[in-house]
């Protein structure tokens, strides 16, 4: 595929793309994928994203969150960080998933994390039909090149055989019989042997007639093209011992896996130059990994040193150890990614031990894991400032001030607590037809792992030096003028228990699965548990038994006010322990496999406060039933999917309105096993929110109300605000289409991309949006050189603010790679331009001059409108350039070579990169 | 006809498997014949093919994607399915009598062992089947992981190495035992022994007649090791 070594970032073009297909105008990441029309369930994917040299910024890490359509929550998957590219290989197991949705994460050295698609932007996460398994469609025979997929059954290429032990099979796969038998030579050491093989349009067999010499032979397949070239299908040698030789090699009838302390494993050294606007920044990573075997037992080691470790980040040098015991044991320890039940912990980094043992077959399991998230990061403060704010003027005319002594940290100089988390799981039923499972999870920060200033008492007297004397006694004396603003986030806690279960029945065909879950977080557990005298503080009284129970908990969590649910209900002053609801997570799904039809049937229940230290990304109050049956026809190649969606927010009634979000699907994708036809798909989604709220004002004209700033609502003589009005309606389009042809002796393949999303509010004069996108692409694979071409298109326009901003973009690209296998030389090169134009008219707010002005405040009567002053315009151009080198020293040693230089200007990305240029070698030694 | 004198003459279909070893107790019958034939080297055997072996019969059948089934004595299978590309084969045997050892070598390729019981989904791995008389049918896990569904009751249990998985002939119970690595190695070396003995052995006769003619014969036999305990 031309995409493995086409390596250099035309990001710019394909993001637009695949961000507009995202329905996100805020996709920063220069990020390049093209999601796969379809996956078999089962069966591994690689997803390649390509990066656009991610600015002055590499990526650090990588991460690949993926869900089965209507799961609550993501499974996070470690990428590889390669050259320019970031790889994934993922596999799609769930036996009753229809689709997965998924996204990439970046991690960069400056901290930030980018996602890609935005998950929660309009079209959210990228989409992939899951079918299932198939096999591979055969490849035309072609007749003129007599290029033909074939397999040798016998002898094994190299085989060293005894004289009476050889015969010759070769069998071809293609759709038809096109060949002739008698147009196939089978030729021994350039010996003619036609005539004594069996040969028929698939299979080639023969027996030696009398056993063979000993020696080394050569046994050949040609073809004899309609014009009468010889073409050489396949070859392989294989040897002859002699009578007496040790017992000959055969397919080896139980051949188990090589064995040994040391079976394989890769070192790689990769240093890099990037340079950006006069700034240069210079980086190496070595990784190492090793791996062995003895009988069961199974282990791999590696690890990654990096110049990016920085006592100011999270750990960047990262090891590991795998230890494995057959199907039963699995020891991990160092920087490992565990799961347990999802609403909990999916795939978290945690430094730490890690194992899982599967007892009865897997009837029994039992995982433990014990970890850090984070380490320490000790803060960095600056000198205290004195500062003297102007608080008022007294009668006299003199101002009246306040001292303030400030406390800042210093640049990067935030800390962070170690944190540290224990989690387990124990189950039963492994895959059977009942499964059952707890786990449990406790994560912590260390409050003593770091010092915090949070007092005055805290202090370091170092921080004092830029004060003078009276100012510290002023400090000393007013304690509470200290003004804190580090930014420092406080130590936490969380506690989260998770069931789940399934029962499957006849013969898999209905599957139950249900998850319930509940966690509880403390946002600062610094100050203990909540005693008598702090709830007091608080307005209520807590009896000893509560407090007593609280101490008894504090072991597994600190239950304070802090918490984002306090288990606590005050009546009349007096506090109650409960359960509270906003803590709770449940989910459950019934699957129905019958008559090429999977149904599902799901309902999920997620809490406001329903969160975990280990798993963010869950998408919170929310709750509903999802419906969808997918059915394949025309001999499972042509696969419709139905679905109905509604769910609703403010699930406890905590808030003033409620939005209920209906969609509705039609997803048609056709994977024809004939590769003259072309792989379509077709999606069309229509989602509705309403939060049941009318957009009203009383005090503007009834032309100026769907621009109201504020919702205002009169009743008598009063005007007060109502929730803001939600009601729009999205509708999303895509197609693609993908279909491999030749044409002029090349073998194309051909993929177009459409999309159109829109967003009609009803509530909000200014809050339509419209994005149009097509892309093509076209990659060519010659016969006779080994050149592969790829070239493309990509146009887009996007319409926010009901039409006050447009952006317009347009790119082309084209790359080009060049194998040279006997010189063991690849080389690739590409080049990509963009054309940008956007028109941006800003909104601003104003007043009703016919409001009354002295009633109400002026909020109420403000309405959005036009800016008066002329657009922005902008155009711009950008380009990049880059290109591979990749020499094979020989088998085990290899050599990249990678630049690349980027003049960007771009408003879409909102990157400026005026001159930036990239160098990077790498080594790779395969053992 | 091939110059070994076998008589191979199939429909020219894309084969599913091919004869790898036997000895000559193994019989072949075609879909479309009613009569069986006896099996030859790189026999091919296609959809829907029976294969059945005698009282001594062992046969070595290589699918097109290198996995090989060992069949032994007094079996009887049935080999569906089709390959369609390199690596990548989707067959369904069908054990109705006797014994079988699987091993799949590509994970790609997806493989079901049926009995009149039970059905095994195999993808990549190692095991045997053993159907008795009266339909009850046995698997043996060798390594890999084996999905083994009782067909009546449709109860499923893994298979893995040292497991193995009894179905009752009625197809209702599976009752997962566990295997020693002492059997599993004597399972092993009875395997491979018959293996070895599936080489044919060549014997030449030198006739020499009272005028100095000679002429000379070749006979092909099958050399059968002695049981250790004979």
């Amino acid at each position: 595929m031309i995409r493995r070594t086409l390596g250099t970032p035309l990001a710019l073009l394909s993001s637009i793309t695949l961000s507009v297909l995202a329905g996100s105008l805020e996709a920063l990441p220069l990020i390049q994928h093209r999601p796969p029309p379809y996956v078999e369930r089962g069966k591994p994917v690689r997803m390649e994203f390509r990066l656009g040299d991610l600015a002055s910024d590499p990526v650090r890490e990588a991460y690949l969150h993926y869900r089965y359509r209507g799961e609550p929550t993501y499974h996070h998957q470690p990428a590889e960080v390669l050259d320019r590219r970031i790889v994934a290989e993922v596999s799609f197991t769930d036996a009753s998933a229809t689709m997965a949705e998924y996204y990439l994460t970046t991690e960069h050295h400056d901290g930030r994390v980018r996602a890609w698609p935005d998950p929660a932007g309009p079209a959210g996460p990228a989409a992939v039909d899951i079918i299932e398994p198939r096999r591979d469609a055969p490849q035309a025979f072609d007749t003129r090149s007599g290029r033909i997929e074939h397999a040798i059954l016998s002898p094994e290429p190299g085989a060293r055989l005894r004289p009476d032990d050889v015969f010759a099979a070769v069998t071809f796969f293609y759709e038809h019989a096109e060949a002739i038998p008698d147009s196939f030579q089978v030729r021994l050491n350039d010996r003619n042997i036609s005539t004594a093989a069996e040969i028929n349009p698939w299979l080639i067999t023969w027996i030696p007639p009398e056993p063979l010499m000993p020696g080394d032979y050569t046994l050949t397949v040609d073809y004899s093209s309609p014009d009468g070239h010889s073409i050489r299908i396949a070859g392989w040698d294989f040897s002859i011992l002699s009578t007496i030789s040790p017992p000959a090699e055969d397919i080896p009838p139980y051949a188990e896996p090589r064995e040994g302390l040391i079976t394989g494993g890769q070192i790689q050294g990769t240093a890099r130059s990037q340079s950006s606007s006069n700034r240069t920044s210079n980086l190496a990573r070595n990784n190492i990994r090793v791996s062995g075997r003895h009988g069961e037992l199974r282990y791999t080691l590696s690890g990654l040193i990096t110049t990016q470790e920085d006592v100011r980040l999270q750990r960047q040098n990262q090891y590991a150890a795998e230890l494995k015991a057959g199907d039963w044991l699995v020891l991990e320890a160092g920087h490992i990614h565990p799961s347990l039940n999802p609403f909990l912990m999916a795939g978290r980094r945690v430094r730490g031990l890690h194992s899982d043992i599967r007892l009865r077959s897997g009837a029994m399991q039992m995982q433990f894991i014990y970890g850090q998230l984070h380490r320490r990061i000790k803060p960095l403060y600056r000198e205290l400032v004195h500062e003297t704010r102007t608080l008022s003027l007294d009668s006299e005319g003199n101002e009246i001030t306040e001292n303030q002594f400030i406390l800042q940290s210093e640049r990067q100089g935030a800390g962070t607590y170690a944190r540290n988390m224990a989690g387990a799981r124990i189950g039963y039923g492994g895959d059977g037809p009942f499964g059952f499972s707890v786990s449990v999870l406790r994560v912590e920060d260390r409050t003593g792992s770091i010092d915090l200033v949070r007092s005055f008492d805290d202090l370091d007297p170092g921080l004092l030096d830029g004060l003078d004397p009276a100012q510290r006694q002023v400090l000393s004396a007013n304690p509470e003028l200290l003004d804190i603003r580090t930014g420092d986030p406080p130590p936490r806690g969380n506690v989260g228990i998770a069931t789940d279960f399934h029962l499957h029945a006849d013969n898999n065909r209905i599957q139950i699965h249900g998850d319930f879950a509940a966690s509880l977080i403390n946002d600062d557990i610094s100050p203990g548990i909540l005693d008598q005298k702090r709830a007091d503080n608080l307005g209520f009284a807590l009896d000893d038994a509560t407090v007593s129970l609280f101490d008894r908990l504090s072991w597994l969590i600190v239950i304070n006010e802090n918490m984002n649910a306090l288990p606590l209900k005050v009546h009349d002053q007096k506090a109650e322990l409960i359960m509270p609801k906003g803590v709770l997570a449940a989910q459950t799904r019934i699957n129905l496999n019958y008559f090429d039809h999977n149904a599902a049937i799901q309902y999920q229940w997620i809490g406001p406060d329903f969160s975990t230290l280990t798993n963010t990304g869950l998408r919170r109050d929310v709750g509903g039933y999802s419906i969808s049956d997918r059915f394949r026809l025309w001999s499972n190649t042509v696969y419709l999917t139905l679905g109905h969606e509604r769910l609703k927010d403010n699930v406890i009634g905590h808030r003033d309105a409620t939005t209920t979000t209906t969609a509705n699907r039609i997803d048609v994708g056709w994977y024809p096993m004939a590769p003259e036809l072309p792989n379509v798909t077709a999606r069309i989604h229509r989602r509705t929110r309403d939060n049941g709220h009318e957009r009203t004002n009383p005090l503007l004209p009834s032309e100026l109300v769907l621009a109201s700033v504020r919702n205002v609502q009169q009743v008598g003589d009063e005007f007060d605000v109502r929730p803001s009005p939600r009601d729009n309606v999205t509708m999303q389009y895509s197609l693609s289409l993908s279909q491999p042809f030749a044409l002029l002796d090349i073998d194309h393949e051909a993929s177009v991309n459409l999309a159109r999303i829109s967003t009609k509010d009803r509530v909000f004069l200014y809050g339509d949006h419209k994005t149009h996108s097509a892309g093509m692409t076209l990659s060519s694979t010659f016969t006779g050189t080994p050149v592969r071409t790829e070239v493309g298109f990509n146009t887009h326009r996007s319409e926010s603010s009901s039409g006050l901003s447009t952006l317009s973009v347009h790119g082309l690209q084209g790359g080009l790679s060049w194998d040279f296998p006997e010189q063991r030389i690849s080389f690739a090169a590409e080049l990509g331009l963009t054309f940008d134009r956007s028109e941006t008219t800003r909104l601003v707010d104003r007043l009703y001059e016919e409001a009354p002005g002295n009633t109400i405040p002026e909020q109420f009567a403000r309405y959005y409108t036009p800016d008066t002053d002329p657009p922005e315009k902008e155009r711009t151009i950008s380009y990049l350039l880059g290109s591979d080198l990749r020499y094979q020293l020989d088998p085990r040693h290899t050599v990249h070579v990678s630049g690349s230089y980027i003049r960007l200007a771009d408003r879409y990305t909102r990157l400026s990169l005026p001159n930036h240029h990239l160098f990077q070698l790498r080594y790779v030694y395969d053992f | 006809m091939a110059e070994d004198g076998a008589d191979r003459s199939v429909t020219p279909r894309r084969p599913l498997a091919i004869v790898r070893r036997f000895n000559p107790l193994v019989q072949v019958r075609h879909l479309a014949d009613e009569d069986w034939i006896g099996a030859a080297r790189t026999h091919p055997l296609h959809d829907a093919d029976t294969l059945r072996t005698g009282d001594e019969g062992f046969a070595v059948v290589q699918f097109m994607d290198n996995s090989v089934a060992r069949v032994r004595p007094n079996s009887l299978l049935i080999v569906h399915g089709e390959s369609r590309a390199p690596g990548n084969t989707a067959a369904r045997i069908a054990v109705e009598l006797g014994e079988m050892f699987l091993s799949v070598q590509s994970s790609a390729s997806a493989y079901e062992v049926a009995t009149p019981s039970a059905v095994a989904a195999v993808r990549g791995t190692r095991f045997s089947t053993w159907v008795s008389p009266t339909g009850a049918s046995s698997f043996t896990g060798f390594s890999g992981h084996v999905l083994i569904t009782a067909l009546a009751s449709g109860n499923v249990v893994p298979l893995v190495r040292g497991t193995r998985a009894e179905v009752d002939a009625a197809g209702e119970e599976i009752e997962l035992t566990r295997v020693t690595e002492d059997e599993l190695d004597t399972a092993y070396d009875e395997y491979q022994r018959m293996d070895d003995e599936l080489d044919i052995k060549s014997l030449w006769l030198r006739f020499i007649d009272a005028e100095g003619r000679t002429e000379e014969i070749e006979l092909e036999y099958f050399q059968v090791q002695p049981d250790e305990e004979e």
